[in-house]
């Protein structure tokens, strides 16, 4: 276990030396507030609206549906961008620069080098969503949102985030080169983005496979405030098949 | 303490090594010679358990590198041909990695890293980032990371590559200092360096051991280069062993 944390703290080392993290942070930061005050500016004006043509359904309209639920989506769909960055060095770097071998001819288990990266990069994304719930505290500040759906969609982004970086990784465990990491990510998790867009068209039974393979559709449930058991297993389920398939990658190419 | 027995490695239809036996016992200096592409690196990756062989046995301290990789892994320093140096680390930093990836216990670390830090010369850039280093200093780091767990056994790849005449000779100061209880073998082409720094020489020549023997049965170090042009004339690429430095 110790390797594993030794190699999780270079990982964060490694990203929070290099420029792209931050700029990466800070592009997704920068985005999100974007997105941030197009949707208080769409709830003010709705707001506007409803109380000057029909005060009777102004309490209808809420925070939470249409800035927080909106704000957690927007947020999940910049993580496919911005992950598949952060993961596609992890292995490919490594092969690209030798260091490889100081990894492999060490004594720690292969499980414990995939293990010690997934948990750095993972605290990597981490910090970057829970920077993005300073959009939520502004919130709070000025209005009174419901603090349970808050916490369920920064939840649901936690999750999304362990399943993505995950994939990410077993991409990058399948070649040596960034470039072919990152974009073989993108297009791995924009799949899974898009996956149910047929599903009205065929066979029922088709369909609803396809809607439960969908990531958004999984995570629409967080960003309402609902957890269930089955979206928390899909997220887990994915991020343990990314973390196989890295672990069986990475130990095809080391001797043991 | 190092035993290789017949070993075969292919890379597709070419062969790295036909055959390759040589041993090094407790406490020797062994250099390990041979043109450029005739499987040095090969072998010496197998014996760091980075390869593994088609056929043939590679023994580290009674383990077979092949079978039992784990417990190679614990008692081997292993500097490869290229150092695996992370650039956006300090050397420090580094070292410490380096320390923890052998599992070392904490508190032995910060101890294992300034005794690494000392023997290798790094004190004064030891908080500077390996980017910024001279390739000298690189090749140090590389070397100061085979040794932060003190190993009984030690597997150089040209440790001395792309050093000056003055660091080369405190490197081979440093590694005939090392021999005493630990075991070395280092590739390299350069021959004054095997004739000053090590006890024994083995000479391969297209994936073969073509000579093992006491450095002075060999020619001593005016003798040399002699018997290695003479053992591995006719390479197909022609490659000339440098004789230069030192």
């Amino acid at each position: 276990m110790r390797p594993a944390l030794a190699v999780a703290l270079k990982e964060i080392r490694s990203q929070t030396a290099s420029p792209v993290g931050w700029v990466v942070a800070a592009g997704y930061l920068l985005l999100g507030g974007y997105f941030f005050f197009g949707l208080v500016d769409r709830f003010a004006a709705a707001l506007r609206s409803y109380a000057a043509y029909a005060p009777s359904l102004a309490d209808r309209i809420n925070l939470n549906d249409l800035v927080v639920a909106g704000l957690a989506r927007n947020l999940l769909v910049l993580l496919l961008f911005v992950l598949p960055i952060l993961t596609m060095r992890s292995f490919a770097e490594e092969r690209r620069q030798g260091t490889d071998e100081l990894l492999f001819t060490a004594p720690v288990g292969t499980g414990e080098i995939v293990l010690g990266k997934y948990l750095g990069l993972l605290a990597v994304a981490a910090s970057w969503i829970v920077a993005s719930a300073l959009f939520v505290l502004i919130l709070m500040r000025y209005g009174d949102p419901e603090t349970g759906a808050i916490w369920t969609a920064w939840l649901g982004l936690l999750l999304a985030a362990a399943a993505m970086v995950a994939l990410g990784m077993a991409v990058s465990a399948a070649t040596d080169s960034q470039v072919v990491a990152g974009v073989g990510s993108f297009v791995l998790l924009l799949m899974l983005f898009v996956v149910d867009w047929p599903s009205e068209s065929v066979s029922p039974r088709l369909g609803a496979v396809l809607k439960a393979l969908s990531l958004p559709a999984r995570f629409d449930g967080f960003s309402q405030g609902l957890v269930s058991s089955g979206d928390v297993t899909y997220f887990l389920s994915l991020a343990a098949l990314g973390l196989v398939t890295a672990r069986t990658l990475v130990a095809s190419q080391r001797w043991r | 303490m190092i035993e290789v027995r017949n070993l075969v490695k292919r890379f597709g239809d070419t062969g790295a090594l036909d055959g390759v036996s040589f041993h090094a016992e407790k406490g020797e200096v062994v250099g390990f010679l041979g043109p450029n592409g005739a499987g040095k690196t090969t072998t010496l990756r197998i014996l760091a358990t980075y390869l593994a062989p088609d056929a043939g046995t590679a023994t580290v301290c009674g383990f077979d590198a092949a079978r039992e990789p784990m417990e190679v892994r614990r008692r081997i320093g292993y500097l490869p041909e290229q150092p695996p140096l992370y650039l956006d680390h300090t050397v420090d930093e580094y070292l410490r990695f380096c320390a923890a990836l052998r599992r070392l216990p904490r508190p032995r670390r910060r101890r294992a890293v300034d005794e690494s830090v000392g023997r290798c010369g790094l004190g004064e850039v030891r908080h500077r980032l390996i980017g910024n280093l001279s390739r000298g200093y690189r090749q140090r780091v590389g070397l100061a990371q085979a040794l932060v767990h003190d190993p009984e056994v030690l597997v150089l790849d040209e440790p001395t590559v792309g050093l000056d005449p003055q660091q080369i000779r405190e490197i081979r100061h440093l590694i005939r200092s090392l021999g005493s209880g630990r075991t070395v073998l280092l590739s390299t082409h350069i021959l004054p360096e095997v004739a000053m720094a090590c006890d024994r020489a083995v000479i391969v020549h297209r994936g073969r051991v073509v000579a093992e023997a006491g450095v002075e049965a060999l020619g001593g170090s005016s003798g040399l280069e002699e018997t290695f042009l003479r053992l591995t004339a006719g390479d197909p690429e022609g490659a000339a062993p440098t004789t230069g430095v030192a």
